[in-house]
């Protein structure tokens, strides 16, 4: 599209300048010797060659413009020398090319570059008469000539080529644009079906070994019993593990989203604490639970979830007897402490604490089964919430709390 | 109480009926979405657990046969998929599911609790279970 219009009114600007050539040469008064028509018709052809043979073939679509604008301005130069007395009347030829570049833009860039030549031009006439300029010579007067004519013609081109530029750089980001959604849509689709190839198996696992565990298929034997508890704790712990690859895959795809509905904090809560008592049934800690009274939130309940899970998870391993979560309303919004009676934090780990695949100093002599990447994942829930998420030791060194606040909005 | 549930996963079929005939309910069982749909027309259960990814026939169009039949479409339909909410969640919530359960988090005894609720639902007609995304 761009090349056609380029072309058409490229070859149109030369047979214009031919067909003037010609009508000056038999015009019935003689405007011109035949020597400056010969010279000019010679110079004519020859920028014709140096056009499409010369600077076609050598230079590169993105240098060429600028030896095309050289030669632009040299033709010019020529012809108006060569016409002499009437060479000012014909600047307006090279409202051709200009126009040529002009059409490859959109109709308020075209208008905004034509108007500017013209102006130029008006203003190149109103300099060159010497009428208005009484008192200045032929030479004075060609070299203001020489000038706006260069003037125009740079000031144009760049224009032209750099609204050019531009336009292409815009649609070239608007295409990287699509193929990125395209791209994030594909691992999507991809994430989607991993997770569901992964589950699948895990979930006949997790449901049968939790039937096993419970009784539903029959009384077991001791032995057989605890064999069967591990399996269902480290089937809940594949799942948990599942959950938080998932969880990183998605991130760094950037197709991590939230599907927030207005619910209230404390059921959210409420859920946690009911499937944590279903796993940790054999585990003697208590857990307090100090709500406080809460209007519905809008928040995508599943990933808070997996945040509150998460860190009751991790204060469990560091619990020996109680721990305890807290919810509260602040002043624009609502938080959720965890709070445990642990070893606490070492001083040097606090910066490091919600980095990806970060496991602490204190934790790591407790449980080395974990990946590192429970607090991330938290962290980057509550900022994608608005949110923010913390930690720090309680007084008198009684272990850590780790807390979140989440925007009423 | 009767409870059908449609899915090409025989291992999911068998773990979820056994475990709600413990609890006392007929768990009738289906194994792609035709068969699920005549069961559901002639047995008339009282919930069905739906599977998204099946052979030949998405649980997605499935739901959309079931609500689409007068005489069934009162008949509350969880879909319990092991795809995450966040890619069916919403078209499945349009359709008119009643819930939205992701297998793997789901152990039999969660399903029990939300058949349990679902006769509640039936007789005020509150969603029952794990609200919808």
């Amino acid at each position: 599209m761009r090349n056609r219009y380029e072309k058409i009114v490229e070859i149109a600007t030369w047979i214009v300048l031919i067909i003037i050539i010609f009508g000056v040469r038999f015009l019935p008064v003689k405007l011109l010797d035949n020597d400056s028509v010969y010279i000019l018709i010679g110079g004519i052809v020859s920028f014709a060659l140096l056009y499409y043979l010369v600077i076609y073939k050598i230079f590169a679509r993105s240098k060429r413009v600028y030896f095309k604008m050289i030669a632009d301005v040299v033709l010019i130069g020529v012809l108006i020398h060569l016409l002499k007395d009437y060479g000012q009347y014909f600047f307006a030829l090279y409202f051709l090319p200009i126009a040529a570049a002009a059409l490859e833009l959109e109709f308020i860039n075209a208008l905004l570059i034509a108007t500017i030549a013209s102006l130029f031009v008006i203003f190149e006439i109103f300099l060159s008469s010497q009428d208005l300029l009484p008192g200045t010579n032929q030479f004075f007067s060609g070299g203001w000539q020489i000038a706006i004519i260069l003037f125009i013609t740079i000031f144009c081109r760049m224009l032209a080529i750099q609204i050019r530029q531009e336009r292409t750089a815009k649609e070239e980001s608007i295409l990287k644009q699509k193929s990125l959604e395209l791209e994030a849509e594909r691992q999507k689709e991809f994430l989607s079906l991993t997770s569901h190839q992964l589950y699948t198996p895990l979930s006949i696992i997790r449901g049968f070994v939790s039937m096993l565990n419970d009784g539903t298929l029959g009384k077991l034997s001791s032995k057989q019993s605890d064999a069967v508890c591990e399996i269902h704790t480290n089937s809940v712990r594949m799942v948990n593990l599942v959950d938080e690859l998932l969880s990183i895959s998605r991130i760094q795809a950037g197709t991590f989203s939230l599907d927030k509905k207005f619910i209230h904090l404390n059921e959210v809560v409420d859920g946690c604490i009911d499937s944590l008592c279903k796993s940790k049934q054999n585990n003697n800690i208590k857990i307090r639970v100090e709500k406080g009274d809460l209007p519905p939130i809008n928040i995508d309940p599943d990933k808070i979830r997996q945040v509150i899970l998460n860190l009751l998870d991790n204060a469990i391993k560091y619990t020996k007897e109680e721990l305890t979560i807290r919810t509260s309303a602040t002043k624009d919004g609502q938080m959720v402490e965890v709070i445990d009676q642990g070893v606490g934090i070492d001083e040097a780990d606090f910066e490091k604490l919600f980095q990806p695949f970060f496991r602490g100093k204190n934790i790591l002599e407790l449980d080395n089964k974990g990946t590192g990447l429970g607090l991330y994942i938290s962290r980057i829930i509550i900022e994608k919430h608005g949110g923010q998420i913390w930690a720090k030791n309680n007084p008198a060194g009684k272990g850590a709390t780790f807390a979140f606040k989440l925007p009423a909005m | 109480m009767k409870v059908l549930i449609i899915d090409d996963e025989k291992g999911i079929l068998k773990m979820y009926s056994e475990y709600l005939q413990t609890g006392g309910i007929e768990a009738l069982q289906a194994t792609d979405g035709q068969a699920g749909i005549k069961i559901a027309k002639e047995q008339k259960p009282d919930v069905i657990f739906l599977d998204i990814i099946m052979p030949r026939y998405n649980g997605l169009d499935v739901l959309k046969d079931l609500k689409a039949d007068p005489e069934i479409k009162q008949i509350p339909v969880f879909l319990l998929t092991n795809l995450p909410a966040e890619s069916s969640g919403d078209k499945a919530k349009s359709l008119g599911a009643a819930g939205y359960l992701v297998k793997a988090q789901y152990e039999p005894k969660m399903i029990l609790d939300i058949v349990k609720s679902a006769a509640t639902y039936k007789q005020n007609q509150n969603p029952p279970g794990e609200p919808i995304k």
